[in-house]
């Protein structure tokens, strides 16, 4: 229980982090159809809380398993978890824009 | 960087990857397939798929069963059966040739021969030597295409100027070159350590095949190395009978001056001498480093003649090899591996993908010929393989088991399949996606039904009596023949980006291309 | 990486395209090879024991290998090229012999 708990949880801030350096870029909020500039602290900010989530997400890593299989672990986590993110932006984009089609 | 070094980053970038990204997939698709190689291997032996067992048949019984097989056989290697491989196996030289069979460890009786290289004895040498064994050309090329590979990553780095504006950039919605263009840059980018990692440390795994003389400066000889390194012992016979001891007496001594460590496998060194010696080899299961520890036993006496232990550097590059070979027990990052290695699959055909989408209207209007033989070329190696290797499985499940020769009938069947893959793309070009795609969904959807009529374990069966191995793969095949399906009919339904037409670029595609190049470049 | 056209690198003779991908291939693998051999013999020298300094070397013969073909693609300087692949081997694969020898 507490290793599926940890794995959630590495993967969750993985990916959650990788969102937060997503969304310090304006393009990506193009893509969720939320057009915004974040102001440069905003962007310091967002990209703070990211790295800080990718160092939980190793911290919790090595909780885990341990340091060998836990950096092994967060090293490919980390891939896992910025494609998730790549796969969410691709995915809501595209359904914005479907409807956006249908509606006009 | 002045814009002289990036160009030519960019033509090694463009002309590694045509010429040995066939091969590359051929690697990167067999790796991921080793990756659960053991569970091929019992989906493609239903004699193997035993229940785990608690209490393992005792090691003196498995010597006398290889004994009576083996003869005077010079050595003999068990195995001991793992989580992964609920089978004991013995091995022994016989006329030259290396027999092994497996037993089962419950009963301590052979187990009968399915005839089949498996997982473990064709697809998983085929991701490190091709299986091309004359000369070892095989390991030549895949090293040979291993450094490509990393002069690929690291020249794909320096040409993609906008790394980090196009981290997190995938668009469906764009034409063919630039999603091809868009997917081949974000595995390439976000995959970056895996990849490299993976690449670099399969060829630090042989190290010495790659670099037969490094001991050349440093030793007097090969053996003197070895020796070091390994910590190879050997004493010759004493042409005398011996009184061996018990196996699983030396076998608890092993464990004892291990700590608690079990033994993966072990040789016995001139049985029945009195100068026999025990070798045993430590489990490394539960940790990533593959390590080396070996101890050599008296065979009579049980007193230790040899014990090896790692130095720090040996620990470093068996670290490296360990995160390669995943031998270790870890389901969570065995199914990243898996995910990690297709998404390698899907970087090197995107990048296939891309060089032709963004050539196919300029090669046409200047009448050159070379779209074609890489478009077939990339057919054969992506698709073409794919189908091979379900052929590969397929052939299993059909040819009877008593058959002559039966593995290489199997192998037979992946390499007719996978000549007839590029020779198809050679001749149908851009209507050869679809065909195959069609193919691969028939033929993985054909799999998992030929293992339950001709088996019997079915996939409600597998799953209740806890078959992960069968389960998971007649799974995955499915899920294969599900993907296969949706894209070939997208492919049909768009036919505009697969085959020669591209609309949409009616006009000034060759600049299109060169500002998209620009982009990139 | 889209179009070389629109670029043409100065190799672009077919011969001189050959000489470069034997050179840097072949000549830097031997150059690689002897290094490595060197470098183990060198690293043994100043200490560590001789089956580590061997492993050491030739893991980090990969990375000089890696190095040596990216140099090796973006290098314009032929005679340059030409003097380290072919005659870089043969110096260091000298050096070793004499090492081995003596």
């Amino acid at each position: 229980m507490r290793d599926a708990l940890l794995l959630a949880g590495l993967l969750v801030a993985a990916y959650a982090g990788f969102g937060l350096l997503a969304l310090s870029q304006p393009r990506n909020w193009e893509r969720l159809g939320r057009p915004f500039r974040p102001a440069r602290r905003a962007v310091l900010g967002l990209r703070a809380g990211g790295a800080a989530l990718l160092g939980l997400s190793l911290l919790l890593a090595w909780l885990r398993d341990g340091p060998s299989f836990g950096i092994l672990l967060w090293v490919v986590g980390l891939t896992l978890g910025a494609l998730c993110t790549v796969a969410s932006l691709t995915y809501i984009d595209q359904t914005r824009k479907r409807r956006g089609v249908s509606r006009s | 960087m002045g814009a002289g070094f990036r160009a030519s980053m960019n033509w090694l970038h463009t002309w590694a990857g045509v010429v040995v990204g066939a091969v590359l997939f051929a690697i990167f698709w067999m790796g991921t397939l080793s990756v659960f190689d053991r569970e091929i291997d019992r989906w493609m032996m239903p004699e193997t798929r035993l229940a785990p067992v608690a209490e393992p048949a005792s090691l003196d019984r498995i010597r006398e069963v290889a004994q009576a097989l083996a003869g005077d056989a010079p050595s003999l290697f068990i195995s001991l059966p793992t989580e992964r491989q609920p089978v004991l196996g013995i091995g022994f030289r016989k006329d030259g040739e290396f027999v092994s069979r497996n037993v089962d460890p419950a009963t301590a009786t052979l187990l009968p021969e399915r005839g089949t290289l498996g997982g473990t004895g064709f697809i998983f040498p085929f991701h490190f030597s091709l299986n091309i064994k004359l000369w070892s050309i095989g390991y030549w090329l895949v090293g040979l295409a291993a450094m490509a590979m990393l002069a690929l990553l690291v020249s794909g780095v320096i040409v993609h100027v906008k790394i980090f504006a196009d981290f997190f950039t995938l668009r469906t919605d764009k034409k063919a070159p630039r999603v091809a263009l868009d997917l081949h840059n974000v595995t390439g980018v976000l995959g970056l350590p895996f990849h490299f990692m993976i690449t670099l440390s399969g060829l630090i795994i042989f190290v010495l095949v790659y670099f037969p003389n490094a001991w050349q400066g440093t030793f007097p000889d090969r053996a003197g190395y070895f020796k070091e390194a390994f910590g190879s012992y050997s004493r010759p016979k004493a042409n005398q009978p011996g009184d061996p001891m018990s196996l699983d007496a030396l076998s608890a001594e092993a464990v004892r001056l291990w700590g608690g460590g079990t033994p993966l496998y072990l040789r016995l060194w001139h049985t029945g001498d009195a100068n026999a010696v025990v070798e045993f080899r430590r489990s490394y299961e539960d940790r990533v480093t593959m390590n080396t520890d070996t101890l050599y036993l008296d065979a009579a006496t049980g007193a230790v003649l040899s014990r090896q232990t790692q130095q720090p550097i040996m620990t470093a590059q068996r670290f490296l090899s360990g995160l390669h070979f995943i031998q270790f027990r870890h389901w969570t990052l065995r199914w990243i591996y898996f995910a990690l290695g297709l998404s390698g699959c899907v970087l090197i055909a995107t990048g296939f993908l891309f060089w032709l989408e963004s050539r196919r209207k300029r090669h046409e209007k200047q009448g050159l010929k070379g779209l074609g033989v890489v478009e077939g070329l990339t057919i054969g190696a992506t698709t073409g393989i794919i189908l091979a290797t379900l052929s590969f499985f397929i052939a299993n499940k059909l040819l009877p088991p008593g058959m002559a020769e039966r593995q290489s009938y199997e192998a037979w069947a992946f390499y007719l399949l996978w000549a007839a893959g590029f020779a198809h793309g050679w001749i149908r070009r851009g209507q050869a996606w679809a065909e195959q795609s069609w193919a691969i969904a028939a033929a993985a959807l054909c799999a998992p039904v030929l293992n339950a009529l001709i088996t019997g374990d079915h996939l409600a069966r597998s799953l209740s009596k806890g078959q992960w191995a069968v389960a998971g793969m007649d799974l995955a095949l499915l899920a294969l023949a599900a993907i296969a399906a949706l894209t070939a009919r997208k492919l049909q339904r768009r036919p505009a980006t697969t085959s020669r037409a591209m609309p949409g670029r009616a006009q000034g595609s060759t600049r299109g291309s060169t500002r998209e190049g620009r982009q990139h470049a | 990486m889209a179009d070389i056209a629109s670029s043409p690198p100065r190799w672009q003779p077919a011969a001189l395209l050959v000489l470069r991908l034997l050179a840097v291939i072949v000549g830097g693998y031997y150059l690689t090879a002897a290094l490595v051999s060197l470098g183990a013999a060198g690293m043994a020298g100043i200490g560590l024991p001789g089956s580590e300094a061997v492993v050491l070397a030739a893991m980090l013969g990969f990375l000089v290998y890696l190095g040596l073909l990216i140099w090796g693609f973006a290098e314009r300087r032929m005679r340059l090229l030409c003097l380290v692949f072919l005659g870089g081997p043969l110096l260091a694969q000298g050096l070793l012999y004499l090492q081995a020898g003596g």
